[in-house]
């Protein structure tokens, strides 16, 4: 405790006698100022613009031979003040700009000026965000890829990682489907993780965001998009780091790559506000193909004929819900997809608003979106707020703040394996009505014969679920510049997530599926909630300093240390109540820890992290750069015999064009070499992995009303960080004058210490634990290619981008390939092979004599019986390459831009197509069954009907894994086309706006491929766990899962 | 200097700012319930030990007796459920659903029993005398639990003469390793030192749980089970003569209250939410709901061929859209329900078989099943066998008696299988199986197959 000492006291007097001074001073000061302000009150106005008359925002125009000076905002105008009248030059630079110099006059009344600066084609000095600092482009030792925010608001989606798709090499990504509020799937480079997350670390302004894709399993068909909630429209720009260089100043975190995200900001003084509004629609790219009544029964009556019955099939045998004399004279023939979908309407409105000064500069963007799918009762609204404010409190000391709160909800409908639009695509039969005569909903059969809420319309109409995420992400950081050249960072950032995944089921549902519930009559219904509670904290701490030793050797130091808190509560609960949660405003935690039908209670969650980095940046003439980096990490996932990893890099760029021998050459105007190796980490797997843990049960867990006390988890003690050595080759490109540019990189990634979710002998006691085993290796080549086609009025480029990698699993330790599985028994780790490889039987043809399928047993050799012990390494999810080209035309004010993204090779496993055109039960047939075997001789794609699993040599109609199922994933789809009109300067102006731009966009308009499915594009859910099983299956292997989408937008951008 | 000053002023604060204790976050911290903070106290022991009766009773409570009967000739699966298919046709393989739930219940117990074993001395308090009935209460739920997966999971004592062709994985402690398949010698070695033991430790009375009465009749089941007759038989009158077991009146052993009396050991259902212990036998054969198991024409015919057999009341014929199944009540109670696993019936007719075996003291045998088939038909029926019964009549009615007795009860198959070694290969079929065929025991799971040098049961099928 401090102690006072009576000496420190100041007296009455003395404090008076200050106060009065300081009066004095500050009225002399007042004085001083408004005596000025008649010298210097002049300003200097004006209004930067490019070649194209747009706005340059974030240019700095300074008066040459000073520090004065101003930075231009959102309608790229900016004001001087404080000068006395006289003539000046003006400095106007801005990245990706030519500096432009400007003499402008300054009288007594001020002065205007309107400066055009030219683009520089070079771009050489672009900034790029790097991990914890920003470079300029031709400093960047590592792989980094940018993306601009207007890039992404070409493509409008829900959420923002899908607009990444085809816009950089070796960002691979596959859009979500077609659901409402579905995730996309991020790679890059491929996938070097089994059971640790294969997604890469979303960083937003300095902020590690919580991406936790399991929070909620995968209830409905789908993960939890945690990215969902970032609004687009907030986005400035995105820097994707790929290599280790660039990515291991992440440490741990950076292992599958980083993408940092930089919301707006205010540029400049002056108000700007800015309105982006688009409207549109949504519609599926391709509806499945399944048979009517009429044709079913016939089917179903071939394949009981098939099996040697007479007369008429018995239907129910087969766990069809009705009769066969049910069903004829029924003469129903319901076409479920005409109840099911419909085109959905999307809109989203924003609002920017950004006002500055010399102190304070903010900016505020306010969204609001509502994205219906094209499944009745789908769509994901959000509504959405930003605040970033920056501070110039001293000239050495200066804040940022950006806050944001979102809140998306998301309004859930069955789909995929767990009903919905999946039942529709199985068990909803054509010669099901949707409702009895006397308009009851006709309930389907479960396996046990039991109703069940398989009828999708019952379940969309009865049904209420929705899913709720309310989150806030605040950061504030400050600057201190206490000595020339030295820059101290202290940030600090808080990360809040409200996540409810709240369903209703009413007594008219309950009752239905069971009638026989215990006092279902006086039960209203049953109020389900399943939250989550997370706070993310995080500080850092950053020291930056500059050495220029002479002109020549010029260093760069930096070092720092940052540490992460997670906190999760998980809460579950259930009420009776007759209306849902979201509704129900008493339904506190207390009260429903009082609720006799309460069962979950509060799981807590905790996890720590951090960490200590530094980097050494040398720049030697402007064209050699090295920079070695190396980080400290430290997780609370690990024991304290593993805790902490030392995750080195090095790397170089060695600039070509600036030797003697090349500089001003005209073909080359721009060559450069890179080179990195370095060392990244993984740790994002379960949270107390590493623990083996026990349990008392519930409240109702007892053997003869004696306490009981079991295990839960097998311990693992031992399990240490994944760790992956990268080294990245890479060769950057300009030719006449980047008329044509480019970039080609290899990398070879070696992961080791996989951390994986393995399948273990039962007789251990347990099914399931985590252990450090094996390797993989990612290889690959990427190119990126811009050319600038035609200059001048008409004005054509094109970017042209490709990945190829080559993913290998080179051991799986003492464990076999079953040790790690995916999807429904296909996919599996195999040993030479790529993460996630088809392992099943292979189909050969089928028998024209009898139409029994004949497979191939492990040497090749036909057989009409089909053995587990047969399977081998067919094919795997991962595409062998992925790339798009997108071309751009402007002629005046219009412009045009498409996009192609295209995958080639990779393999396509259709789970459900086994059972619609395998084995008659009580699912319907796609139509592409009528290429079957039917008498003898028939040479047929599909074999005989049959309702009988050993007609085709099965032990059940489940396990009819084979390469008849299997297809090429190669397509090419027409990802986006957006045609665009800048409305001219003399319209806009009379109706007092500063630019205006209108556009028309499409996406998913056309897809080829040789897939027969629904969509060869595939996220699949997590089944369960994103850590299971999620890099083994979640492309590629299709279960039931709803198409993509296709939509048309109009979208209009308005600044004031 | 001023520059220097501060940096080094910078990166002291940067280091010294955290410490390890920022992510040394121990189980305590997390509110995880770590062995060392759950095993503590002897109650806690106590605690543990109750959940392997529970895990027990969760693999007994229809599962293990329907996997067996769907092997069989009584049951038929009614449903397109194809887990059940597989097994039924005798194809089962790695990746049957069913069979994989199935084979991990018994070793959740094992495993509970073994890492007691890691515990006893480190728990204060512990006494002697509840160690020693502890480690006998774990040694009889092992050999119980080895004993049922081995019936499921390998060909039969006497496959091979010596017993050597391959059993089932033996845990004996609790360690996360790969171990390979014991033969089928060492698997029944096991199970036996594992009896004998919990009959020397266990105390003569013990509740609900596990007694020593309890051990010596599931010893005398496993002798019974290999043919080793001789050794069951004073195991079995041991029981049998203690009186402590009285035969019900009640043909339907899983009415607890009226049968209570024959249970030498079981697993109770008192409370609201033990009536989930039959879970496995109340969904599958309800006759209430839509029951995924129906009676075969073959059992229902041998037991309705004769209308006085008391019996009859466990079957009832539902005829729903023109087609008749067969089920059965044993497995409708709607008050306690109980999952007996050794009771007075199946003793008395496992000694009449015995003894008919040895042909030794027929008329001992002859009493045993009498009292069984007075029962069933009434106490002045015609059936009952006289005194000059021979050994060979004592055999096949008393073999007659047990199938209709314990149908449903996942017996049938075992004893089909028991008899065909003990009448050396007598090629006699099974509906339409040889007892020796590959599928005539179930695949293991696929979990079993991601060790390396795992061998799998052959996949052939048997028909």
């Amino acid at each position: 405790m401090q102690v006072i000492k009576p000496e420190n006291f100041i007296s009455k007097n003395k404090l008076d006698k200050q106060l009065k001074y300081m009066r004095k001073q500050l009225l002399i000061m007042l004085l001083a100022f408004f005596a000025l302000g008649k010298v210097f009150g002049q300003s200097i106005k004006g209004r930067v613009e490019d070649n194209k008359k747009e706005p340059v925002i974030g240019a700095t125009v300074l008066i040459e031979g000073t520090k004065q000076g101003a930075v231009t905002d959102a309608l790229g105008a900016f004001e001087i003040k404080n000068i006395t009248p006289g003539d000046y030059k003006l400095k106007i630079s801005g990245v990706g700009y030519v500096t432009t110099i400007r003499e402008v006059a300054v009288t007594a009344n001020g002065g205007n000026v309107l400066v055009s600066i030219k683009t520089d084609t070079k771009l050489l000095d672009e900034a790029v965000v790097v991990g914890y600092g920003v470079q300029r482009k031709r400093e960047v030792t590592g792989s980094v890829g940018k993306i601009t925010g207007k890039e992404l608001n070409d493509m409008p989606v829900p959420s923002f990682e899908s607009a990444l798709q085809g816009k950089l090499a070796g960002v691979a990504v596959t859009t979500g489907s077609g659901l409402a509020g579905s995730a996309a799937i991020v790679r890059i480079r491929g996938v070097a993780s089994i059971s640790a997350a294969g997604d890469p670390l979303y960083v937003v302004d300095g902020i590690a965001v919580n991406q936790d894709y399991s929070s909620l399993g995968n209830g409905g068909g789908f993960n939890q998009n945690p990215l969902s909630s970032l609004n687009p429209n907030d986005i400035e720009s995105i820097d994707v780091l790929k290599d280790a260089a660039a990515t291991s100043i992440y440490g741990s975190r950076g292992s599958n790559g980083v993408i940092l995200i930089t919301t707006k900001r205010a540029k400049g003084n002056g108000l700007v506000i800015n309105y982006d509004g688009q409207i549109g629609t949504s519609s599926p790219t391709a509806l499945p193909n399944m048979t009517n009544s009429q044709q079913f029964l016939q089917l179903y009556k071939e394949a009981w004929i098939n099996d040697g019955n007479t007369g008429n099939p018995d239907l129910k045998a087969g766990g069809v819900a009705m009769t066969w004399d049910q069903a004829v004279k029924s003469g129903n023939n319901t076409n479920w997809l005409d109840y099911t979908t419909r085109t959905g309407v999307k809109q989203q409105h924003n609002i920017t608003i950004q006002k500055g000064s010399k102190y304070v500069r903010a900016s505020g963007v306010f969204g609001y979106s509502t994205n219906e799918s094209f499944l009745v009762g789908n769509s994901f609204d959000r509504l959405s707020g930003r605040l970033n404010m920056d501070f110039q409190i001293t000239k050495k000391l200066s804040a940022t703040l950006s806050s944001s709160y979102s809140q998306g909800t998301n309004n859930r409908v069955y789909s995929g394996w767990s009903g919905g639009f999946g039942q529709v695509m199985s068990s909803a039969l054509p010669i099901y009505p949707v409702r009895n005569a006397d308009g009851s909903y006709f309930l389907f059969q479960n396996s046990s014969g039991g109703p069940n809420n398989n009828n999708p319309v019952m379940i969309q109409d009865l049904y209420q679920w929705r899913t709720i995420e309310k989150k806030a992400i605040n950061g504030i950081t400050f600057d201190w510049k206490p000595i020339k050249d030295l820059t101290l960072k202290a940030n600090g950032n808080y990360d809040y997530t409200d996540l409810s995944d709240q369903y209703f089921a009413p007594q008219n549902l309950l009752k239905k599926l069971d009638p026989t519930i215990g006092g279902i009559d006086t039960i209203p219904g049953y109020a389900n909630g399943n939250s989550t509670y997370t706070n993310n904290y995080n500080y850092l701490l950053q020291a930056n300093y500059s050495l220029d030793v002479n002109k020549t050797n010029k260093f760069d130091f930096m070092v720092g240390h940052e540490y992460q808190r997670t906190h999760a509560n998980f809460f579950n609960q259930q009420i009776i109540s007759s209306k849902p949660l979201w509704s129900d405003q008493t339904a506190t935690i207390a009260n429903i820890n009082n609720n006799p039908r309460n069962n979950g209670g509060v799981i807590d969650r905790i996890t720590a992290f951090l960490g200590y980095f530094g980097r050494v940046n040398y720049n030697f003439k402007d064209k050699v750069f090295l920079q070695v980096s190396g980080r400290v990490d430290g997780s609370s996932k690990f024991g304290a015999n593993n805790r902490y990893a030392f995750l080195p890099a090095a790397s170089v760029g060695y600039i070509l064009t600036e030797e003697k021998f090349l500089k001003g050459n005209k073909f080359i105007n721009f060559l450069k070499f890179r080179y990195s190796y370095g060392k990244s980490g993984n740790s994002a797997f379960e949270d107390y992995a590493r623990f083996g843990t026990f349990s008392a049960g519930n409240n109702t867990s007892n053997y003869h009303g004696n306490n009981i006390l079991f295990p839960t988890k097998l311990e693992n003690k031992d399990l240490r960080w994944e760790t992956s050595w990268t080294s990245n080759y890479a060769i950057d490109f300009g030719l006449f004058n980047d008329r044509i540019n480019g970039t080609v990189e290899y990398y070879d990634k070696k992961t080791e210490d996989v951390i994986m979710n393995l399948t273990i002998s039962s007789t251990n006691g347990f099914g399931s634990y985590y252990d450090n085993v094996g390797g993989i290796r990612n290889r690959g080549v990427e190119f990126n290619l811009n050319t600038k086609n035609t200059v001048g009025k008409f004005k054509w480029s094109t970017n042209f981008n490709i990945a190829r990698n080559v993913n290998e699993l080179t051991s799986t330790g003492s464990y076999t390939q079953d040790a790690v599985s995916g999807g429904t028994n296909d996919t599996r780790a195999v040993v030479g092979s790529p993460v996630g490889t088809y392992y099943i039987v292979r189909f050969s043809r089928v028998d024209p004599t009898d139409g029994r399928p004949i497979y191939l047993d492990k040497d090749g050799k036909e057989t009409k019986t089909w053995d587990v012990n047969n399977r081998v390494p067919v094919g795997a999810i991962l595409p062998d390459a992925v790339g798009s080209i997108t071309n751009r035309f402007e002629y005046k004010n219009f412009d045009l831009s498409f996009m192609v993204y295209f995958q080639l090779g990779g393999k396509i496993y259709d789970a459900s197509a086994k059972r619609q055109m395998g084995v008659t039960s009580f699912w319907n047939y796609r139509t592409d069954i009528a290429d079957r075997w039917q008498k003898p001789g028939d040479i047929a794609t599909f074999p005989r009907l049959t309702l009988d699993p050993k007609t085709y040599g099965l032990p059940d109609y489940w396990q009819y894994n084979t390469t008849m199922w299997l297809y090429d994933g190669t397509f090419a789809r027409l990802r986006n086309v957006t045609i665009g009109y800048r409305i001219p300067n003399s319209v806009t102006k009379k109706m007092h706006i500063a630019s205006a731009r209108i556009a028309i966009i499409g996406t998913n308009l056309l897809t080829f491929t040789k897939y027969p499915g629904l969509d060869p594009e595939i996220a699949r859910d997590g089944e369960g766990s994103i850590n299971a099983s999620r890099n083994m299956q979640s492309q590629g292997t299709y279960y039931l899962n709803a198409p993509q989408e296709k939509t048309y937008t109009f979208q209009i951008s308005i600044n004031f | 200097m001023k520059k220097t000053i501060y940096i080094i002023i910078l990166v002291c604060t940067i280091l010294n700012s955290s410490c390890d204790k920022l992510i040394d976050l121990n189980a305590k911290d997390l509110n995880l319930f770590i062995p060392e903070e759950a095993l503590k106290k002897p109650e806690d022991m106590q605690a543990l030990l109750n959940s392997c009766y529970d895990a027990t009773a969760n693999m007994m409570n229809g599962r293990f007796q329907i996997a067996n009967d769907l092997l069989g000739d009584d049951i038929v699966p009614l449903l397109n459920n194809g887990n059940y298919l597989g097994i039924y046709n005798r194809n089962s393989n790695q990746f049957n659903g069913v069979i994989g739930d199935l084979y991990s219940q018994p070793y959740f117990s094992i495993y509970r029993i073994n890492v007691m074993d890691l515990y006893y001395n480190q728990i204060a308090g512990l006494s002697a005398d509840d160690i020693t009935r502890m480690k006998g209460e774990g040694s009889f739920l092992r050999a119980l639990c080895h004993f049922e997966t081995v019936k499921l999971w390998a060909q039969p004592w006497g496959f091979t003469n010596d017993n050597s062709h391959l059993g089932i994985i033996l845990r004996e402690r609790a360690k996360n390793e790969a171990i390979a398949r014991s033969s089928v010698s060492a698997s029944f070695n096991l199970i036996i030192n594992d009896l004998l033991f919990a009959i020397d430790n266990l105390p003569e009375t013990n509740g609900v749980y596990a007694d020593k009465m309890a051990a010596k009749a599931l010893l005398a089941k496993v002798y019974f089970h290999i043919g080793r007759y001789n050794e069951a038989l004073p195991l079995l009158n041991d029981v049998i003569n203690s009186n402590k077991y009285t035969l019900s009146d009640s043909l339907n052993r899983y009415d607890r209250i009226k049968t209570k009396s024959e249970i030498v050991f079981g697993f109770v259902a008192d409370s609201a939410f033990e009536m989930q212990r039959g879970d496995a036998f109340r969904s599958n054969y309800t006759t209430k709901g839509t029951a995924q198991m129906g009676i075969s024409n073959d059992l229902f015919n041998l037991i309705h061929s004769d209308t006085t057999d008391r019996r009859n009341n466990l079957l009832k014929v539902v005829v729903k859209d023109g087609v008749q199944t067969i089920l059965t009540t044993k497995f409708d109670l709607s008050t306690v329900f109980a999952c007996p696993y050794i009771t007075l019936t199946e003793l008395l007719l496992t000694r009449a078989e015995c003894l008919g075996m040895l042909n030794n003291n027929i008329s001992q045998g002859v009493d045993d099943l009498n009292r069984i088939i007075k029962r069933a038909y009434g106490e002045s029926t015609t059936r009952a066998l006289n005194s000059s019964t021979d050994a060979i009549t004592l055999l096949s009615e008393t073999r007659l008696q047990r199938r209709i007795e314990m149908f449903c009860e996942g017996d049938r198959v075992q004893q089909f299988k028991r008899i065909a070694v003990a009448s050396q290969n007598n090629p006699q079929e099974i509906r339409g199986a040889k007892w020796n065929c590959p599928g005539m025991i179930l695949q293991f799971p696929g979990s079993e197959g991601t060790s390396a040098n795992f061998i799998y049961n052959p996949t052939t099928v048997c028909n």
